[in-house]
């Protein structure tokens, strides 16, 4: 079987001091003794076939067609199968510029080499037994990671400590479950319900306490891999789209004067305060009979019980009859959902009539019977920028406040473990039930023998071929 | 050797005839196979070194007991006749673990031992198509095809040589078997019976791994001698439903007079009896090479290896009507018949018991269960089946369903059909044949509710339910018998449809009852299926509110009573299977060549290549190949059928 080797910088695309192109397969080290040219390197090695694994060599990159000197590199070798992929394989260390890495792919390429699939690294590593299903699906996850903290939180599932608890879950699970089997095979009797209660105690305190922490913390792991959802709202007009330039950075919405303008939900990706987040411009929420603006107040509406925060502008003008109409839609959001209450052009008016506004706000909240204020009250300048720190402040709050539910020392980010997670949860929940209720042990020992295969999905016990596949879409599988 | 060509050279042979199928040995595998042969219309031969000890119960005297009484509801409804027989012999008939749950309700009875044997020979010599033949078949014979062994005949001890399409061999632990008493080894087989010699090693030259095993039996005495009031009495259930679904049709019920069973626990003076005669055990001076049952130990060892157990139990049975013989379950040993004799006389109420026979221990050939497939044919050997403890397993019930199932397979085979294979879901002898042939056994395997993923979905009630439709697809089922198992099916849903859809609004008389079973009061009309489900209230509790209740048998009302409190774990139960079949339903062809696989870690390679898996559930079940293999699999059958389609479209 002849295949080429394939190549692809590993480092993120780009201008950085250093990148790294990675090639593996048979005959990488061929590949790259046609243009790279030794100066020094360990023990004497004057070709790269010739080097000792994990060493390193300095030397030219040159391109053979002309004998031009491309960049200064430097080369480390690895021999199979003490490699990422278990492949032979070289990784060349070159300047960061754009231009370096396209002519030295293209140099390995006219040279015998071809561009890699996507996650085809990965897919490799995985299919030579170097990574397990979980540690490849952190890979993904690492690639796909586009914030600070997305990536430390997928990087420490690459270090295996998701896996770490999982298995340490499993293992407590399966202790449980195999002394139940050995009272329903083995012994005469069946237990009695105050044995059966403590084994339900013995459950809450290690499994169901262990398997709750971490499938809570997704609630804040869930936000560094599908963002916070910040919704601004507000009647047409009340600086909605200003203040989603303001917090993205560049003129993203058109802004006008006229009411209506933003027809449609707007969205914006950015990360505030190290935070990935997703701002969410809806069209003005009012009565219209224009077809368009209508669609887009519904998709409002619905944007806001999707978000993870709600950014509520009032302008100091603004009538009681419409702040009155947005009351209900907001304030009846699950208490998960963070409001904030903005008082906006607030350079447009003087500081008492902009403390009137709120005022007028929050007796109006009342009047209608709502216990619940708002989370954040303030002004608020998309022209001066005031209040704007305020708001940066609330985000970083609300996601802090995320994770104080959770003591787990990792953060669930994938939403696959997480509903494995809760699955397994859930039997355990119900097991515990079914042992305080007196059931017979084999309804407890199906529960957990379920929640141990749902766990098994993360330590990669339980093969599914669902998994399997789900994990592998994100690969290029084929030939 | 191993040719009909040889015998030329032997002095004494003769052609004896021609059959489809010799079943050899006449055990509770044999004569399962030998049923279902002759049942599908195949003219069969069955061999017995001993024509009076047919379906021998050399050890315990019942049948049935916990997992085991599934398996013997299961032989039933596919067909076999194993619960049948053991109906009409039964003197004692319990349900055990009635203090656990249904699932693993598991009906025993106590056997008249020589009833059993007696009408089980009946049964068989009345079965047209059955030859049944006292001799020791010693020689396999075969021809070679295109690098295949098939097997093509038999020889007899005494020279009768038989041309045979298939065998199916049931030697239980007779073959090459001796028995052991602490310094004293006897060549023979159970009971003083003599063994099979010579057959085993035909065997190994076709090219089957042999292994050596090791199991036990305890000691018996006369009841006459034994003191019965001191020990705690066990009788039997008078309600109990047969074993056979058939018997259950045709009215058949437990008997008026049935026998008690007695239990007694050891005492310090057997422990010191035992430790001070540990040197003259021959397990542990190492006499036995063979392997013994970690889940049926004798008392030696349970002594030995809980140290801090101080005492056992030890249950005294009755072997049968017209004997005053006891059996002596937990008992099994195999220190030398004094020190037995001493030890019986440390037990409460048999300190003047007469020994009638001693225990031993007995080492026998059998064969590495891996070598066959999952339809119990040897892979090593074509047309040859195997079925009982020469595949390593031990008990009665485990040693007739692979019986049957070998049986049926060697009829499919020879009929031109598809095997019939019951998977891990289907029922225990699906976990039983897939156990022993998918990850082997190092000693001798007992079937165990544990051992099955499904639990809550093989029940004892519910094989019927299960295999009933298999056993009439087979040929095994009549039409009377299947339609009758029709209209059972057809009442359970009825009655479930009702229960769900018939509502009761409160009222004095419901919140009586509702009182009386300490459940909570309803305050709104409430379905009849809602309150069964709650655990406190029984079926039979809501007749007088329930008044359009048609008129039910009871192993109906005990299926719909199941069905509906366990509801919740049968809906988890059925994800859960449905999760299990999509990997049983990637099959695995058998020229897959794993060695070229890259990412198979080599163990699972060359496990791969030697096994071959039918489908990507077994090949996971092989000891060796990881869930990482598994997943590498997965990939490449991905990557193929991808393959597959691209050629197609060009």
């Amino acid at each position: 079987m002849l295949e080429k080797p394939y190549c692809a910088c590993a480092t993120p695309p780009g201008v950085s001091g250093i990148a790294v192109i990675r090639m593996a397969g048979d005959g990488s080290a061929a590949v790259a003794d046609k243009v790279f040219h030794i100066r020094r390197a360990a023990g004497d090695a004057r070709t790269v076939s010739e080097m000792a694994g994990y060493t390193v060599a300095y030397g030219v990159l040159i391109d053979p067609s002309t004998n031009e000197m491309i960049d200064e590199v430097m080369v480390t070798r690895f021999c199979a199968p003490h490699s990422y992929t278990g492949e032979e394989s070289v990784e060349i260390s070159c300047h960061g510029g754009l231009t370096v890495r396209q002519e030295i792919l293209r140099v390995l390429m006219e040279n015998g080499a071809r561009m890699a699939g996507p996650g085809e690294f990965t897919k490799r590593a995985f299919l030579a037994g170097k990574l397990d299903l979980s540690q490849a699906e952190a890979v993904m996850d690492v690639i796909a990671a586009d914030s600070e903290l997305a990536l430390r939180a997928a990087e420490s599932q690459l270090s295996g400590s998701l896996k770490q608890q999982a298995e340490n879950i499993s293992t407590v699970l399966y202790l449980q479950l195999a002394l139940f089997e050995m009272y329903i095979d083995e012994i005469e009797e069946e237990d009695d319900n105050e044995t059966k209660t403590y084994y339900a105690e013995e459950l809450e305190k290690s499994v169901y306490a262990k398997l709750k922490s971490l499938a809570d913390s997704y609630r804040q792991g869930r936000i560094l891999s599908e963002r916070m959802k910040i919704v601004i709202c507000g009647i047409p007009n009340s600086g909605k789209s200003s203040l989603l330039n303001c917090l993205s950075g560049y003129d993203r919405a058109i802004v006008t004067d006229v009411p209506g303008t933003t027809r449609d939900t707007l969205e914006v990706v950015t990360s505030i305060r190290g935070i990935p987040v997703k701002l969410i411009d809806t069209a003005g929420i009012r009565k219209t009979d224009d077809v368009v603006e209508a669609i887009g107040v519904d998709r409002a509406t619905a944007a806001i019980t999707e978000a993870d925060i709600v950014l509520w502008l009032v302008s100091t003008d603004e009538q009681e009859k419409t702040i009155t109409e947005l009351i209900d839609p907001i304030l009846n959001l699950p208490k998960e959902t963070k409001i904030a209450l903005l008082i906006s052009k607030s350079d447009t008016s003087d500081e008492e009539t902009v403390k009137k506004q709120e005022v007028k706000v929050r007796s109006l909240i009342a009047e209608k019977g709502y216990s619940r204020t708002p989370d954040l009250c303030g002004s608020l300048s998309s022209t001066t920028g005031e209040g704007l720190s305020g708001i940066e402040e609330f985000i970083r709050k609300t996601y802090d406040e995320m994770g104080a539910s959770s003591s787990a020392e990792l953060l669930l980010t994938n939403r696959r473990h997480f509903e494995v997670l809760s699955s397994a949860l859930d039997k355990v929940e119900k097991g515990i039930a079914a042992l305080r209720a007196g059931e017979p042990l084999e309804g407890p020992a199906l529960l957990l023998r379920a929640a141990l295969e749902d766990v098994g999905e993360i330590t990669g016990k339980t093969v599914s071929d669902t998994l399997v596949d789900t994990i592998f879409s994100r690969f290029c599988v084929g030939k | 050797m191993g040719s009909w060509e040889q015998l030329k050279d032997n002095a004494f042979w003769y052609e004896a005839g021609t059959y489809d199928v010799a079943v050899i040995g006449a055990g509770h595998a044999g004569c399962e196979a030998a049923f279902a042969c002759a049942h599908l219309g195949l003219s069969t031969l069955l061999l017995t070194l001993h024509l009076d000890q047919l379906a021998n119960l050399p050890c315990n005297p019942s049948i049935g007991g916990t997992a085991k009484g599934q398996l013997v509801r299961e032989i039933d409804a596919l067909g076999g006749i194993m619960g049948e027989m053991a109906d009409l012999s039964a003197i004692q008939t319990r349900m055990l673990n009635r203090s656990k749950g249904p699932a693993v309700f598991s009906p025993r009875a106590q056997m008249d031992r020589a009833s059993y044997s007696r009408r089980m020979k009946e049964r068989i010599e009345k079965e047209e198509h059955i030859s049944l033949v006292q001799g020791e078949a010693v020689e396999l014979f075969w021809e070679e095809k295109d690098g295949r062994k098939i097997l093509n005949g038999i020889r007899t001890r005494s020279g009768a040589c038989y041309h045979v399409k298939t065998a199916v061999v049931c030697s239980g632990t007779y073959m090459e078997s001796r028995t052991i008493r602490g310094e004293v080894i006897v060549e023979s087989g159970p009971d003083g019976l003599s063994r099979s010699v010579g057959l085993s090693r035909s065997m190994e030259e076709a090219g089957i791994t042999m292994q050596r095993f090791k199991t036990g039996t305890p000691v018996r005495v006369n009841a006459r001698t034994v003191d019965t009031s001191v020990m705690e009495i066990q009788p039997g259930e008078p309600d109990m439903p047969p074993f056979s679904y058939k018997n259950e049709m045709n009215g058949v019920k437990p008997r008026e007079n049935q026998v008690p069973c007695y239990s007694v626990w050891t005492t310090p003076e057997t422990r010191t009896v035992i430790t001070e005669n540990m040197d003259r055990s021959p397990l542990y001076s190492g006499v036995i090479e063979g392997t013994g049952p970690r889940y049926c130990p004798s008392i030696e060892d349970k002594f030995m290896r809980f140290p801090d157990k101080s005492r056992h139990q030890i249950f005294v049975e009755p072997m049968g009507d017209n004997t005053e013989e006891l059996y002596l379950q937990g008992f099994s040993t195999s220190l030398p018949e004094d020190v037995q004799v001493r030890m019986v006389h440390s037990l409460p109420g048999l300190s003047q018991a007469h020994v009638q026979r001693a225990a031993y221990a007995i080492e026998y050939d059998c064969i590495d269960p891996t070598t066959a497939d999952l339809s119990l044919e040897s892979t090593c050997l074509e047309g040859l089946f195997t079925a009982g403890q020469v595949n390593g397993s031990s008990g009665y019930e485990e040693a007739a369903a692979q019986g049957l199932m070998a049986g049926i397979n060697a009829a499919m085979k020879i009929l031109g059909k598809d095997p019939v294979i019951l998977d891990r879901s289907q029922a225990y002898i699906g976990v039983l044949i897939d156990d022993l042939v998918t990850k082997g056994t190092h000693e001798p395997y007992r079937m165990m509710t544990s051992r099955a993923e499904y639990r809550i979905f093989l029940r004892q009630d519910n094989a019927d339910m299960r295999l009933t439709d298999i056993g009439h697809e087979i040929g095994l089922i009549d039409e009377t018998r299947y339609s009758s198992f029709v209209a059972k099916r057809t009442s359970i849903e009825t009655e479930k449809e009702r229960l769900r859809s018939t509502f009761l609004p409160p009222s004095p008389m419901l919140h009586e009852i509702l009182n009386r079973c300490g459940s909570t009061l309803t305050q709104s009309g409430i379905s009849l299926a809602e309150l069964i489900k709650r655990p406190e209230i029984h079926y039979r509790d809501l007749g007088p509110v329930d008044t359009k209740r048609p008129e039910l048998t009871e192993d109906v009302i005990f299926a719909v009573e199941v069905d509906i409190k366990y509801e919740g774990y049968l809906a988890l139960e059925e994800e859960r299977i449905r999760k299990f079949a999509a990997l049983e339903n990637k099959k695995l062809s058998p020229d897959i060549p794993y060695d070229s696989i890259t990412g198979l870690r080599l163990e699972a390679r060359s496990k791969l290549m030697q096994r071959k898996p039918m489908s990507l559930g077994q090949a996971s079940r092989i000891s060796g190949v990881s869930p990482a293999d598994i997943a590498v699999l997965l990939v490449y059958l991905d990557a193929k059928k991808r393959e597959e389609r691209e050629k197609r479209e060009e």
